[in-house]
């Protein structure tokens, strides 16, 4: 009998100790006490590329169908590329002082870790802000950043490229 | 006028044109300084097509004895020196040395991924991870890729590498992942966006432009020109692959 009822303590035990965890991890909680991730602000942009309440349900989906485009089609818009995401919302920090995905302050592992959900992207795929590739240079009339970001020979004004980067890119 | 005249000025009108246009293809900047537009980019968010394959033209004669500038250029656009150690990173392209032993002549080509167009390490991938793209550049689909190393046996250029300990600090554009196969991609991400490939461009740099990159398919490019006019050998032909890459001298 009291090893049965031991174990009927279990999920509240489990229970507790994960409330206790809960608790350990740094959240902003909100005036209901209802424990929220610290979610790192963009580093640039006002709007991401849908809004913000879909991106969160749904951004997985997004980039899981675009990488599949890239990679098999070529297919390399703006609007859903990984790079894009990372050069909004990581800080771009001098060698050494990266926040990498290992830490909570890094935008993607902040959620994650609050949602318990592993993300496997950054096995290979790099979760800085992107760079150049070495051999890109502006004699060839290209400018410098990553292959991605090709506004070559454009007449447009800055204006115009801001709206059209908010906007999702060159279509 | 008779119409044979007619005839003879349009044909040097269009002569004089036609030297117009190579005039304005390529334009010296500076002495020893040559820009050379490149194929026009596809747009960003239109796929690609069979309508183009891509392929490179290997100029044995003047590749150098002892030049490895097209592997470092390499190895630097897709970051594969992590270790420092060429018997643990991965080896996209190498320097072949080859010596008749009986003239003794003897010259040297780099090898990589040939980009068959009919790739023998998609047809044995059970996941279908290897794959040909519709223009023919052969690619490791990572996402997929199981890490079972079946199309490195497959490969007869043995151009292929394993990716055996954890990597950092990947090139954004270049994802790449312990578990995984990986190989030459043509620098897809350059030639997506109407560059040519990093190997070429350092080989051009030093001044011995032995690799040309180009469109197989179409008739106006540098590298179906020189095809045409001189010819050219793909490595193991008897194979029945049609490599992309092809020799020249070999």
């Amino acid at each position: 009998m009291v090893a049965v009822r031991s174990l009927w303590r279990l999920p509240a035990l489990l229970l507790a100790a994960g409330l206790a965890a809960a608790s350990m991890v740094p959240t902003a909680a909100r005036a209901d006490g209802v424990p929220r991730p610290d979610i790192p602000k963009a580093v640039k942009g006002k709007q991401c590329v849908l809004p913000t309440e879909d991106m969160r349900k749904n951004h997985m989906k997004y980039l899981l169908h675009h990488r599949d485009l890239t990679m098999h089609e070529g297919i390399r818009t703006k609007k859903f590329d990984l790079r894009e995401c990372l050069d909004c919302h990581v800080p771009k920090e001098p060698k050494g002082q990266e926040v990498h995905v290992t830490s909570k302050k890094h935008f993607c592992q902040a959620c994650h870790a609050y949602a318990g959900v592993k993300i496997d992207c950054f096995q290979c795929h790099s979760d800085q802000p992107s760079e150049q590739s070495p051999h890109f240079h502006t004699l060839s009339g290209r400018p410098i950043g990553h292959p991605g970001h090709k506004t070559v020979g454009t007449k447009l004004s800055a204006g115009e490229l801001e709206a059209m980067a908010v906007g999702g890119g060159v279509k | 006028m008779s119409e044979d005249q007619n005839n003879n000025t349009d044909l040097a009108r269009r002569r004089f044109m036609g030297g117009l246009a190579a005039a304005a293809a390529g334009t010296a900047v500076a002495p020893g300084i040559v820009l050379v537009a490149t194929a026009e980019a596809k747009p960003a968010g239109q796929a690609v097509t069979s309508k183009v394959r891509w392929g490179m033209l290997i100029d044995t004669t003047k590749c150098a004895d002892g030049c490895d500038a097209c592997v470092r250029a390499c190895n630097e656009e897709n970051g594969l020196t992590q270790h420092d150690d060429p018997l643990r990173d991965a080896q996209w392209i190498r320097k072949v040395e080859v010596k008749n032993p009986d003239t003794g002549y003897s010259h040297s080509f780099p090898v990589m991924c040939q980009h068959c167009a009919e790739p023998p390490c998609a047809d044995v991938c059970p996941t279908g991870a290897s794959f040909k793209r519709a223009d023919g550049i052969v690619l490791v689909d990572k996402h997929i890729c199981i890490g079972c190393r079946y199309c490195m046996m497959a490969c007869p250029y043995k151009a292929r590498s394993f990716v055996h300990e954890p990597l950092h600090d990947q090139k954004s554009y270049m994802p790449r992942g312990m578990g995984t196969v990986e190989s030459c991609t043509f620098c897809v991400h350059r030639v997506d966006n109407g560059e040519t490939t990093a190997c070429v461009e350092a080989c051009d740099r030093d001044g011995h432009k032995a690799l040309v990159f180009g469109d197989l398919k179409d008739p106006n490019s540098e590298i179906a020109q020189r095809l045409a006019a001189y010819g050219g050998t793909q490595i193991r032909k008897d194979l029945g692959l049609n490599p992309g890459v092809h020799y020249k001298g070999i």
